[in-house]
Order: structure tokens, then sequence, then C-alpha cells
């Protein structure tokens, strides 16, 4: 059985993916100083992590993907992760990444200082030594830069992988998992200044136990606009099955941009493109989304209510499971990770729950005065 | 979705509408239960009790493809009783809720469906009922129930009815066994009480006068029903026409069936009395799957009616006849149809059914493998311990025995053994026997024999039991009955002797070798090595009086032994007795009872046996004994060194049994061609081990060592001791003996049998 987990971690993204054969994918990580305050509802994602290692006694992840250098995607990661780039990143309590995966904009992006500029010295680092990376991706700049670098893109190209291809270090039949790449597109790293949403890693997952295939729409942080290139794309090259999905994570903190261009008073209309992806959820399908609790009032920021609407309407209409947010999982106040089993029955949202006595004595209790 | 419309009134969503105090609690908890959502509330009344009804949205927890058709959001009713008394009743309120999974409630027809989630008792529930634990509750058993996972593969199939508090015992082979000629079936009410209504039935094959003595009787009837596939708790019937009901169901006409028994039982003897009851035995072969193999039989047995006669009326098979007496109705079959409302003033009382307990079960009571159990035992000795070890094992049973004891049972032994007062004066063995079959007829004794065990020689049973036995438990505490049966007994039994000490403080166990390599006579020597060598077995034996081995008998009046000590040790040695004869392995322990509750066991480490025959005598020992002369030489070398032997004799079969080796006294002479032993502290050293032994371990004979490579044969000197020896001993009857160890545990004995000894 495969696990996804989701991390409530506020406004920001951190899932994992635990295939049955013990490979362990995190997906950005978003560490905030204020969640080691017991009184945060945000969980301690670092201690958290830590701990789900040792458990296994491990001190590494397999893959860590970012999908985008914005903050509430890479928050804290300088401080948690091993770089190889640099010997202050390589304390023995840092955790290790096995194969760093990043949207070949991320290596290009100019002007970067504090943690993103970390990560893209890390980034750049890995494909000059040929090893322990994979870029999404390929635009001219990325040639450029090899070149000015004394590189050739023939030398690269087996650790490049473009939007349309499946990631070759995974396989179906072998691994239970296959990852086909929907964007970036080259064209969304190669304007003058680099659109990070737009250049965000997006990913299709395809499980498979048993005679069972279940799929998981991995989206970053993409606006409507971008969903509606892909869909476009992806039929126009006859793949609609990798639209098809049982587990969807919500883009952008359920933001209303994420659907259509208008908020809407209280549902979001989405693009007809992105009411077809919306269609594409299978019976039993599960919405997740990673953010603050849905408001009940209009707000500027995300989550939008409106938004939260358009995605609980969909989990009705397919027969779906749930709608469920990060942090309102299973409650506001002390939230817990979402843990999904992909098993030969398909997707199962895990509900049994963790509260009680297993729960209390499964972690240190709380300071007592 | 279509869903059932609760009647009833609307209540508030407020916490104090609520009657039912659980109602109230449940409505705190669905404020914050993850998974639930409340919709509304009512108060309804139903078969005049009110109920308050939460009606939720539950998700439970849900795969995408499911075995059974339950939905990610399922809408319930919980319905609780305004006093509490009954657990909450959980309404599946979708229509088309899948009607054919197992734990569903018997409803009536058009009804939603009901979970039933519990399957202790309402009083028991009560005791850990909270709402989240009922909402866990709820949500497992959907998520289970989807998934056709809450009847899990290796769990018993369900049954068919939900369990009755009174019950018959029936025959093991009721249903199998054929008829047995001039007997009827009948059952005795053991208990029937009004307030509260309680039915404790037993049923036999009677001789038909016997079962007429009875004051009254349930004449039973046997239906087979044809096999069926489990799932759907159905409730109690409340009268014969639910049962009618019911069965019809499963494709059986109760009436019609009834009322052809009842006319085949009436020209026949005995006519059914006015007070004679009608008790229904019904056999249900349940099936895991359609068309699958029958996995168990569920019984299931009704006290049917007030009295036969009744039923017999309401089913059509009798009439009353003019002279107020009854006769078989025969008239056209539209006559015969009984009327529904006939039926229901017909009352039905459900008895669980129990079969008689068979040996195999009472082995699976007691986590025994049956495998293990079927052993030809003969006790020897059917005193305090005897006895209880005996019953402890045999009710288990574990070995089929044979009970050997020539002692009458005497009003002293009531206060330590299974018999009492009512057996006094008659021979233990045949009262045991009388006392035990009535109470394990899965296991009898075979056979009691009131005999010596010692008179194996004329007894023919006796020598016949022994011979055939597989084992044979002596608890007689008697050396010449443990010596002959290791000895001279012709058995392939391996033996076990198990004892108390004269306090009653310690328990003794010691059990043969499986090949019979160590004998019990082997066993006895080593034990009393460790009670020499043992410094906390100082007092194992005190309170001895004379040289009668194990000390007080059960004869003794004087002996003072509490019954729960001997309890404590029967219970003990009984264990060990059937876990060590699994054990090829010899095996010596013994426990002691502590001061402060605690029994400590003291394993005996036993030596491999070795013995020397020498004329006409034969020395027992062991390579424990030889190691230990070794040793003590090889710390004086390159000195002789030596000292005394202890042990003891048996006459009857010139044995010679050596316990154990002492040291050289200090005043000992040690010299490189020569040893004189000395004479300090000997006799205390004496005094200490005929104290700790019962007097029976004593000076046997002479040990010392002769130098490197000169060997173990005698020297011209020793030859003059061994005279010497052999001059002294005469005056207590016994050889003369010295033993010589040499290089490489290299060692000899000597003995020199005085004419006239």
């Amino acid at each position: 059985m495969h696990k996804v987990k989701f991390y409530p971690v506020g406004n920001g993204d951190c899932s994992q993916i635990i295939l049955e054969n013990g490979k362990r994918l995190l997906f950005d990580y978003c560490h905030r100083g204020v969640s080691e305050d017991h009184d945060d509802p945000r969980i301690d994602l670092a201690t958290a992590l830590r701990q789900e290692l040792a458990e296994v006694e491990r001190d590494a992840f397999d893959i860590v993907g970012f999908t985008h250098l914005d903050d509430d995607h890479i928050c804290g990661s300088t401080e948690f992760f091993y770089f190889e780039h640099a010997a202050k990143y390589q304390s023995d309590d840092r955790i290790k990444i096995g194969e760093l995966w990043v949207p070949a904009a991320i290596l290009m992006e100019k002007g970067l200082t504090g943690e993103k500029e970390v990560l893209r010295q890390e980034a750049r680092y890995r494909l000059k030594n040929g090893r322990g990376i994979r870029v999404f991706s390929k635009p001219e700049k990325l040639t450029e830069w090899l070149e000015s670098e004394g590189l050739t893109l023939e030398s690269r190209r087996h650790l490049i992988t473009d939007a349309g291809q499946l990631v070759p270090d995974f396989e179906k039949q072998r691994d239970g998992v296959e990852f086909f790449v929907h964007s970036p597109f080259s064209k969304h790293c190669d304007g003058d200044t680099v659109q990070r949403n737009e250049a965000a890693l997006i990913l299709h997952a395809t499980f498979l136990v048993g005679l069972t295939e279940t799929r998981y729409l991995m989206i970053g942080d993409s606006e409507w606009e971008v969903l509606v290139d892909i869909v476009n794309i992806t039929r126009s090259k006859k793949r609609d099955d990798r639209l098809k999905w049982d587990i969807y994570n919500v883009p952008h903190h359920c933001s209303y941009l994420a659907l259509g261009p208008e908020k809407g008073k209280d549902k979001t209309q989405p693009a007809n493109e992105v009411q077809w992806l919306l269609d594409q959820g299978q019976r039993g399908c599960i919405l997740i989304s990673s953010s603050d609790p849905i408001p009940t009032e209009d707000t500027d920021l995300p989550p939008h209510r409106q938004a939260a609407q358009t995605y609980r309407d969909t989990i009705r209409k397919n027969d779906g499971d749930r709608f469920e947010v990060t942090m309102e999982h299973p409650n506001t106040k002390r939230p817990k990770p979402i843990v999904i089993e992909i098993g030969a029955y398909g997707a199962k949202l895990i509900k049994t729950a963790s509260g009680g006595s297993i729960a209390i004595t499964s972690k240190p209790s709380p300071r007592a005065g | 979705m279509d869903v059932h419309f609760i009647e009833g009134q609307s209540l508030l969503l407020k916490e104090e509408v609520f009657t039912s105090k659980r109602a109230r609690a449940m409505f705190a908890a669905l404020q914050w239960y993850p998974y639930y959502r409340l919709l509304e509330a009512k108060s309804f009344i139903e078969s005049d009790i009110q109920y308050d009804a939460l009606l939720v949205e539950v998700s439970p927890e849900l795969p995408q493809s499911k075995k059974h058709d339950i939905r990610y959001r399922e809408p319930l009713a919980l319905c609780f009783d305004h006093e509490d008394r009954w657990p909450p009743r959980v309404q599946a309120l979708r229509r088309d809720f899948p009607p054919d999974v197992p734990h569903l409630n018997l409803v009536r027809a058009g009804a939603p469906r009901e979970l039933c989630l519990y399957n202790e008792p309402p009083d028991v529930v009560r005791l850990t009922w909270t709402p989240p634990e009922f909402l866990a509750r709820i949500a497992a058993w959907l998520a289970k129930t989807a998934m056709g996972t809450l009847h899990a593969a290796d769990q018993p199939l369900e049954p068919f009815l939900l369990l009755s508090a009174n019950e018959v015992i029936i025959p093991q082979d009721l249903f199998d066994a054929p008829k047995p000629d001039g007997k009827l079936l009948v059952g005795i009410p053991i208990v029937r009480d009004q307030q509260p209504l309680r039915y404790s039935v037993r049923l036999l094959w009677l001789p038909v006068k016997e079962a007429l003595q009875q004051t009254w009787i349930c004449f039973a009837f046997l239906l087979q029903m044809p096999p069926r596939v489990h799932g759907l708790i159905h409730e109690r019937p409340r009268h014969l026409q639910d049962l009618h009901d019911l069965l019809e169901r499963e494709g059986v006409v109760l009436s019609v069936w009834l009322r052809d028994r009842l006319r085949e039982l009436y020209p026949k003897h005995p006519k059914p009395r006015d007070r004679d009851l009608l008790l229904l035995v019904v056999e249900i072969p349940q099936q895991r799957e359609a068309g699958g193999s029958v996995e168990w039989l569920e019984r299931w047995a009704f006290i049917v009616g007030n009295s036969l006669i009744q039923v017999a009326l309401a089913v059509s098979a009798y009439e009353k006849s003019p002279e107020g007496g009854y006769a078989p109705l025969i008239g056209s079959s539209i006559d015969l149809n009984p009327k529904a409302s006939a039926l229901t003033v017909i009352p039905i009382e459900p008895l669980r059914v129990m079969s008689d307990l068979i040996r195999r079960d009472a082995n699976q009571f007691s986590g025994i493998a049956t495998g293990t159990s079927q052993r030809s035992c003969v006790l020897i000795g059917a005193g305090a311990l005897g006895s209880q070890i005996y019953l402890a094992l045999a009710r288990m049973g574990w070995g089929d025995w044979t009970l050997v004891d020539s002692d009458t049972f005497l009003p002293h032994n009531t206060v330590r053994h299974i018999l009492g007062d009512n057996c006094v004066g008659f021979y233990k063995v045949r009262a045991l026997q009388w006392t035990v079959e009535p109470q394990l007829p899965y296991n009898r004794p075979r056979e009691a024999i009131p005999a010596d065990a010692m008179g194996f020689t004329r007894n023919q049973l006796l020598a016949q039991a022994l011979k055939d036995a597989d084992l044979i438990v002596d608890t007689s505490t008697s050396l010449a009955v443990a010596r002959a049966l290791a000895l001279d007994v012709d058995t392939k039994a391996r033996l076990v002797s198990a004892f108390l000490t004269p306090t009653g403080k310690d328990g003794v166990v010691m059990i043969e070798s499986a090949d019979r390599r160590y004998r019990l006579d082997v066993l006895e020597q080593q034990y009393y090595r460790a009670i020499v060598r043992d410094e906390r077995l100082g007092d194992h034996l005190r309170g001895h009086v004379g040289k009668i081995r194990y000390g007080g008998s059960c004869r003794d009046v004087a002996t003072v032994i509490s019954q729960d000590d001997v309890l404590v040790h029967a219970g003990i040695l009984a264990k060990q007795i059937r876990l060590g004869v699994e054990q090829d392995e010899p095996q010596a322990t013994l426990w002691r009872l502590c001061e402060n509750g605690s029994v400590e066991r003291v394993p005996i480490i036993l030596s491999p046996p070795r013995s020397h025959e020498r004329g006409s005598w034969r020395v027992v020992y062991d390579d424990a004994l030889v190691e230990r002369c070794c040793e003590l030489r090889s710390r004086k070398l390159p000195k002789e060194t030596g000292g005394i032997l202890v042990g003891y004799f048996d006459a009857q079969r010139k044995n010679i049994y050596l316990v154990d080796a002492l040291p050289a006294p200090p005043d000992s002479q040690e010299h490189t061609t020569a040893f004189i032993r000395g004479v300090k502290g000997l006799r205390a050293s004496l005094d200490s081990i005929g104290e700790k032994t019962a007097r029976i371990v004593h000076y046997v004979g002479e040990w010392h060592s002769h130098p490197p490579g000169v060997g173990v044969e005698m020297s011209s000197l020793d030859r003059t001791l061994l005279r010497d020896i052999g001059e002294e001993m005469r005056f207590e009857g016994w050889p003369g003996v010295i033993f010589i160890a040499g290089d490489a545990e290299q060692c000899a004995i000597y003995l020199e049998t005085p004419p006239g000894a």
C-alpha cells in the first residue's frame, strides 16, 4: 500500500509520497519558526519529518521536489536539509536529499537572495556535478547557462525531463508509480522575467496496486491560465488519461484564481477547461487544499470561500469522498497530517479519529507549570 | 438520495430539549466530532417507548471500490430512549441501504435498517459507553461492512438469533445418533423460576416409565432446517406466529410441521398431561456463502406455549373430546389451517442450546492439545495429594485413569481430600470412582483397584493395569512402592513420583526419562544428594518421624498440613506432571512454599547414572559422585586424599546407593603414597546428613585417591583396609565398600562381604 500525506503548514505546501517499497518523495517544505510554539495550530514540520524518518531509521528522502521558489514552498528548507554545495549546510542532524527535483527556472532566476539563492546554488552545483538532480523542461536559457559553465546540454541530457514525458526514475510495474510531467513548458521559463507560478512543477502520478490504478494530480501554485494550457495541450495530444484524477492537490491554497478569472459571489465559476478538469474526478475522489481554514467571510488572500464551494460541489457531483483542508483536519485547533492510503481498492482517506490516549502517549506532553 | 422519514416532533438544536441524558451528551459531541454532521433532532414514540433522535450524516472511512454499497455520506438516526435503558438504536435512513450485510437487527418490513453494534448486554455496554466511542463504533461498522471485513474470515459465523439468558443442555450427538429403543427424549426442568423468568432444562433419553415418574416434563421435538447463509441477526420471536414467520423465510412451515409431530405423538404412550410442556429444538446449518460448505450447526430451542396441549389445540392437532380428554383431530385441510390469531397467543421462550461436555471440549477449555491427553495412567495412592492431582488432570480430560489404593476413607481425611464425609468407611478408590463418574462422564475412571500397590504379584488386575500403563503416578509416599515400581514391576510405563514433605511446605516431583535409563530409584538417590549438598534444603524433610520415607502418611492423625497448602502443591505438581511427560529428559524438581506467600522452585541437577555388579551386589552411583572424588583428588595431588561415602542399602534387591563422597576430615594424614582418614567432625557431619535425609542416608564406605600413573587397582594396604571395614560393617549386616579414584576420572569399587553378613 502506498501513502500520500499532506502536512498542516498553514497557507503553504508540504506533502509526501511513501511508496510500498519504502521510497519517500517529499514535495515542497514549509517550516515557520512560529509553528514550534505549542499554541500555534501549524505542525512543527521539521520535528515531525525527523520523527517519521527516525521511525524507519533513515536520514534522507529519496526525492525532494521544489515546485517553485515561493516562500511558502521552501520556507526553512535551508535549516533542515543537507546541501552538498557548502560545508555550512552539512551538519550531521541535517536531512539528506537523494535526488533534487526542480523546474529549470530555478537555475536561471536572477537577483535571488536568502533561501532562494541557497536552493539555486544547490541545484546548480548538482547539475554541474552531473548527479543527484532532475531538472524539468529545457529552455534556451538553460543551454546558455550550461555553456557558460563550460558544459554541453548533451552531457546533462539524462538529467532533464520535458513536459509530456514520464520521469525515468520511476516505473509503474517496478515502483508501483509513474510520474507524468505536465508543467513547466519551455515557454514559461524563457520570458525575460520568470513567472514563478507559471513555471512551477505540475506532475501527474499514476499508482498501480494489483490491477487498480489511482491517479494523483499534483498541482503547485498554478493559476487557471496554466491549467487551461495544460488541459488543451494534453487533450490535443490525446492523453486525456493524464488528466483523470482520484486525488487532486487544490492549487494555490484554494485561491479562486486557480479556477477562473472572477471570484464570484457564493462560488467561483471555473474556466471551461478547468471545469472539464474538475469533472475528471473519479468516484470516491478526494480534494486536498493545503491552506488555512476556509473563512466564512470574503477575503482578499486565499483561501477563498467561493473557491472552496466550487470544490465541495465537485465532490457532490462526482460522488467523491471529501474536500479536505489541511488546517481543518480533523479540527482547526489541532490539525494533524492528512493521510491517504492507496491500495487495490483505490484511494482511502483515513478518518479514524487519531486522538485519545494512544495519541497522548506517542508524543511528549505539553509543558507543565 | 431516497431516505426514510422519521415521524415525530421536530426539536430545536439545543442540548436542553433532549430528555435522554445520552442524547444530550451526544449532541455535545456532535459539535466537534470529526466526520459527523448533525442535521436535525426529533422526538418520537415507538412501542410505547419515547425516543430522542439525532439525525446525522456520517462520512465513513471508505476506499474508492467497495464490496458493499456503503456511501461516502450516510444519513443515520441515532435514537435514544428517554430512560437510557438500552444502547442507542442506529437506523440507516437510506432506503437502498444494503439489506443483506451481517450484523443488522431484524426490523419490521419497510422500517429503516438497524445496525447491530454490540454483542454485550446493555448493562455491560453502559460501563464504557461514551458518545465519541459510540460514534467511532458506528464509523467502524460502516467502514468494515463496506469492505466485508466486519465479520472476519476466521470469526465464527453469526448466530441466527440473539442470545437468551436461559438454556437447555442436550446430548452431544442428539441429531446424529439413532434413537435408543424404549427411551423417550424428554427435557427435565432443573430450574424454572418465574420472577424473573429463568429456565434451565436438561435433555435426556429416559426409559418411558422413568420419564412419566417426573412431575412434569418437556416433550422434545427436533427440527432440522435447510442450510442458510449467515447474517442478519433476528430479533427474539415473541410468540408462535413470529417463530412461524421466521422459519417460513427459511423454508419450513412450522404450524403444519408441529401439527404432524403432535398427531404422531398422541396415539403413543405416554400421553402428554396438561402440565407437560413442548420443547422445540431446531438445528440450522450455517454457511459462509450460498452453496458453500456447512461451517457449523446453529442450535436453538424454544419452550412453546404454556403447555403442550395448548399448542396442540392452537395448531389443530388435537380437539377436546366430549369426555374432557383430547383426541387427534382429523379433518379437511381447510379447517386445519390455524388462524394467525391463534398462534399469536402462544408465547415462545427461547433457550440457548448447550451440548454436553465431551473430552475434546475439556481439553480445549484447558488449553491442552488433544493429542497429548490420551495416556493410560495409573494412580498409586488416592490420598490428599493423589486424589487432588488426579482430579485436576482428569477434569481437563488428561489421562485415562486407573486408581489404586488399599486404604479406606477415614473421618479426618475429609480435611485434605476431594472426597467428604459421605465416603467414610469406603475404599478411597471406590468412593472416588462413584464420586467422579457422574461429574466427569467424558473421562470416567477406567478401573478402581482397592489393593496395596505392592500386591502386583498376586493381583492380576493390578498387574495388568501396571503392564498396560503409559504412565504410573506414585503418590503413595512409600519407599517400598517406589522401589518396587522402579525395579520389579513388569511395565513399559514411565514412572512419576510426587509427594509432599512432612510439613507440607515442600512438594517434589520426579519423572523418569522416557527411555527409563534414569529410573525412579536413581532419581531418588540424586534427590538425596541435592538435600545433602544444598544448604537451602537443610530443613526440607524437617518434622520427619522415623525412617518411613517422606513422613506422615495420611493415617497419621497427628500430621498437620493445611488443605490450602495441599491445593497449591497439587496444582503445581499436576501441571509439572502434565508438562513434564512431554519432555524425554528425566526431571526432579521441588517447590517450597515461602512465608511471604511466594513459591520457590528448586530444580535438581541430574547426572548420568552408573552401576557396577560386585558379586551379588549392585552398586548404583553416578557421574557427579565420580566428579566430586576426582575434584577433591586433584586439589591434593601429588598427595592422596579420601573420606567417607554416604548412601544407603536396599537389602531386598542387594543394591548399594552411593549418594555422596565427603572430603577428608582435617585430622587425616595425606601422603604421596598413603592416606589415613581422620575423624574430626565426621560424627557431626553424619548426624547432620542423617537429620536432613530423615535418617535414610548414612555411612556406607570409604573412598580414597591414587596418585598419577598408579591405576585404581587395590594395593595391599587397600586390601587390608577393605577387610577391616568389612569386619566392622558385618555388625550391621552390610558389606564393606571402598571406592578408588585415579587418573582421568578412572575409578573402581570394591566390596568385601564377610561370611555371615
